[in-house]
């Protein structure tokens, strides 16, 4: 849904980036060659990013150009009025609790798999957040 | 809170698409505010107040949230 309000120019600018991304990860694929591991990786980490990025942009320009101008701009105010910024604070926030609650699983699946490394950077990401939290809310609370 | 924004509406004869344009806002925002389900920002209920030349305390009814 947010997609086919969002600014033709920034779609345009994503589709963009897409490509360069995927044509660099090609590029570097080809370079480094099969044997090598983690060079390989990501450079199938920047295709993927790439490509997902393109359908993206792609997509929602897509989908302006059919729905149209009007209709791009009432969505467009849609989300961006005073109830439609409140939503999506509100829909940020679920998203939040779903990545910490998504770190907190990861790090007690690390627990129990016995990887320490992973274990530590669970525990880093979640001390991480804890912090975050403070500094904003003390930031926040001294702005407003 | 409750508040007579849908009554003021016909009274005036205005649609909803009509009220949100010159609101600057959305007319899922309109729809909202007249079901009660979202209450507006200060800004957004002095420019309805303006819009429809009344006090804000006649358009919006606060008396089940005073204290």
């Amino acid at each position: 849904m947010k997609c086919r309000a969002m600014q033709n120019s920034w779609l345009k600018a994503m589709l963009a980036v897409g490509f360069v991304l995927l044509a660099g990860g090609l590029i570097w694929a080809y370079s480094v060659g099969a044997g090598e591991g983690l060079p390989m990786r990501m450079a199938g980490f920047l295709c993927g990013l790439g490509v997902a990025l393109a359908a993206i942009g792609g997509g929602c320009l897509l989908l302006n150009r059919i729905r149209g101008e009007r209709r791009t701009k009432e969505q467009t105010l849609h989300m961006e009025d005073e109830r439609g910024l409140t939503v999506a604070y509100k829909a940020q926030n679920a998203a939040a609790i779903a990545a910490v609650l998504a770190i907190v699983a990861m790090t007690v699946t690390a627990l129990v798999r016995g990887d320490s490394l992973y274990m530590m950077m669970g525990s880093a990401a979640c001390c991480l957040v804890a912090l975050v939290k403070i500094v904003a809310w003390y930031a926040y609370d001294k702005m407003m | 809170m409750k508040n007579r924004l849908e009554a003021l509406r016909r009274e005036k004869g205005v649609r909803q698409e009509d009220l949100a344009q010159a609101l600057n806002v959305s007319r899922q925002t309109i729809i909202s505010l007249e079901k009660g389900k979202y209450n507006p920002s200060l800004a957004l209920a002095f420019r309805l107040a303006r819009y429809f030349a009344l006090p804000i305390e006649e358009i919006f009814d606060d008396s089940d949230e005073r204290v």
